[in-house]
């Protein structure tokens, strides 16, 4: 136990928080001239006083010590490899979380159905961009834009060609997936910040282009979007002029959750559809190449790989699947506006990437649920949410640095079997 | 045309403004192991990856099988058959044995893979051993066996190294250096850049000595082992 040098530590740390935070929330404006709130800089200041030192004390004593040290194991490759044919609890249990999830919303409000179609559209977009970031390696900053170019597919579709919702679906992906290229040309020789920079200039590109060109995308003012229908029918009261609405087919009475339930279902299809790609495509060649390419692009050229397609059908690839996202929202707001596709948004879908674990598809799921949950969860605390959110990622990431999910890999041959005919030939490679 | 597999005519290459290659001239031929040594910095590297056309040459020929490959895109050079295992070995470092191997027949698809697989085994024993372990987690040596495995799976008929000694103790170096003379006697034909002038020369029917981007002196190995010039410069001459 070191007490004086906890001491000084906290007393550093108590400093920094009074010029961090004194003149932030010290200094409170009244009309012309300003107060000085002297109780709350106190407080804050000294909880940091409290906690460091406490801190310090800690990780001054052996437990302390050890109780921290097991989190740094996970920092450097601990990747696990996984036997195969093992079916993990997961696997078995997809089916009932899958039943789960579909009954769900009949037993909950449209409130919270709203809320569980956005965090299944983001992870819709987490797995967009897990294939981008977590496989290919590629850091987008922009992925926001593809997103908005699904949403405007739908409304601006609907209102210039007329098209409904279920064509959009596919258009907006293919559209989605065209921009995806767009952008993968010029950045093809780009790497890591230089990378990141040039796809934040790109989503702020689409973003503009769709805040200013009011006399295509209506500007700021934003575009209505046509809701989805199931086979041509209406989740009005009344429907449009040759059409019927679903409650009169079905003869029951109209509630306005069933869109929303409708709407809830289908996003489900979706992201179990987009896991199972997921699933498949990384035990595919073209998901091997994509990792390859994020390992060692130097070592990939050389084994023949070109570069380029496999860059290029990361970003096509990963934007269509935004593309979709990007539809259902539309969707389900009936409205679209540029200001719901701003910076803010990529770097939450980033963050649910980071957070669930680059590559990991489970991760991602349980985090894109996490952050947009706990927001909603913790509506009481008000204004101090983001507050809480942000403390929580920040020590989530000192937690589990390689996020909630590790990324396992598992092969096509056992250790077991083959492998261990090798023990008796043994030495003769010994390096 | 004779049984030369690869033929290198007047080569010049640049980084921006500054020439990495002048004048190179060199053959291999078919079945042979033949060394470029020379200092760090000489162009030993540059010339490598100028065969796989990154960066470009800005003049001369690089002739394989007669065909130039100074206009082929990089990714289409492999699939002719050559394989290069580049500097400092460039695993996948994430990804297991097996599935660099895989990697590895990329050029020629994955029809083989399984029987070439059994084969890389039988080849680098070690390297089964660990087939479900992450590269990043081998030694050096079982990276640079992974590494050359990962190149065989293409089946190429030429080889390409460069520095496979680098960073490795001087026992693996020779394990390494075998190998190679048993990847030779199996038909590759072996092109080995190296620094560790004695083992590569003492591998290799031939050398070349490069020296500020262009050849100084050619030889038989043993005749360049004898050099008063090279013992001098590479062996740390008496």
């Amino acid at each position: 136990m070191n007490i004086k040098h906890s001491f000084l530590d906290a007393f550093v740390a108590a400093i920094l928080a009074t010029i961090v935070f004194g003149p932030i929330m010290g200094i409170v404006l009244d009309g012309y001239s300003f107060n000085l709130d002297v109780p709350r800089v106190a407080i804050i200041v000294g909880i940091i006083f409290v906690g460091r030192f406490v801190f310090q004390l800690t990780i001054s004593t052996q437990g302390g010590r050890d109780f921290f040290q097991q989190f740094e194991k996970g920092r450097a490759g601990s990747i696990e490899v996984t036997d195969p044919g093992i079916k993990t609890v997961l696997a078995k249990a997809i089916p009932f979380i899958m039943l789960a999830a579909a009954i769900l919303p009949f037993f909950i409000g449209k409130y919270w159905i709203t809320i569980l179609i956005l965090a299944y559209i983001y992870i819709l977009l987490g797995l967009g961009l897990n294939i981008v970031v977590g496989l290919a390696g590629l850091l987008d900053l922009g992925f926001v834009a593809f997103y908005a170019i699904g949403a405007y597919g739908l409304a601006l579709g609907s209102e210039y060609l007329g098209i409904g919702f279920w064509i959009a679906l596919p258009m907006s992906a293919i559209l989605a997936a065209s921009f995806g290229a767009i952008l993968g040309f010029p950045v093809l020789r780009m790497h890591g910040d230089y990378l990141a920079i040039v796809t934040l200039g790109f989503g702020e590109i689409i973003r503009l282009v769709l805040n200013n060109w009011s006399a295509f995308t209506h500007g700021p003012n934003g575009a209505s979007a046509p809701p989805a229908t199931l086979f041509n029918l209406e989740f009005k009261r009344t429907a449009a002029e040759g059409y019927t609405p679903f409650h009169e087919f079905f003869n029951i009475d109209y509630n306005s959750t069933h869109r929303y339930i409708f709407i809830y279902l289908l996003v489900l299809i979706a992201v179990a559809f987009a896991l199972r790609l997921k699933h498949r495509l990384v035990k595919m060649p073209i998901g091997r190449a994509w990792e390859a390419l994020r390992e060692n692009e130097i070592a990939c050229r050389s084994l023949g790989m070109n570069h380029v397609t496999i860059k290029l059908s990361a970003f096509m690839m990963g934007a269509a699947i935004a593309g979709v996202a990007g539809v259902f929202f539309a969707a389900k707001d009936g409205f679209v506006n540029p200001a719901s596709f701003s910076f803010i948004e990529s770097a939450l879908i980033l963050a649910i990437v980071v957070l669930g674990g680059l590559g990991s598809t489970v991760g991602v799921v349980i985090a894109a649920l996490l952050v947009i949950l706990i927001p909603e969860v913790m509506r009481e605390f008000s204004e101090y949410r983001y507050l809480v959110f942000g403390l929580l990622m920040v020590i989530m990431m000192i937690i589990r640095p390689r996020g909630l999910i590790t990324i396992k890999r598992d092969r096509k041959f056992s250790t077991k079997g083959e492998g261990a005919v090798v023990e008796t030939k043994q030495g003769e490679g010994a390096a | 045309m004779s049984d030369k597999i690869l033929e290198i005519k007047n080569l010049n290459t640049f980084y921006g403004p500054i020439q990495a290659l002048r004048d190179v001239s060199l053959d291999v031929e078919q079945g042979e192991i033949v060394t470029l040594i020379g200092a760090n910095g000489a162009g030993k590297s540059t010339l490598l990856m100028s065969i796989f056309g990154n960066p470009r040459a800005a003049s001369g020929e690089i002739l394989y099988k007669g065909t130039n490959l100074v206009n082929i895109p990089t990714h289409k050079i492999a699939k002719l058959g050559v394989a290069q295992v580049p500097e400092g070995r460039r695993v996948f470092s994430g990804m297991t044995v097996e599935e660099n191997l895989l990697m590895g027949a990329t050029p020629i698809g994955m029809s083989h893979a399984d029987e070439d697989i059994k084969r890389i085994y039988e080849f680098f024993p070690r390297l089964l051993e660990r087939r479900n372990q992450r590269a990043v987690t081998m030694s050096g040596g079982e990276q640079q066996m992974l590494a050359i495995g990962r190149a065989l799976m293409g089946r190429p008929e030429l080889l390409l190294l460069d520095e496979p000694s680098l960073g490795l103790a001087p026992i693996i170096v020779k394990q390494i250096f075998t190998k190679l003379k048993d990847i030779a006697a199996e038909g590759t034909t072996v092109f080995l850049v190296e620094q560790n002038a004695n083992h590569a020369l003492k591998l290799a029917d031939r050398g070349y000595v490069m020296v500020n981007g262009q050849i100084r002196l050619t030889g038989t190995g043993d005749e360049l082992l004898a050099n008063d010039e090279v013992r001098e410069a590479y062996l740390g001459g008496h």
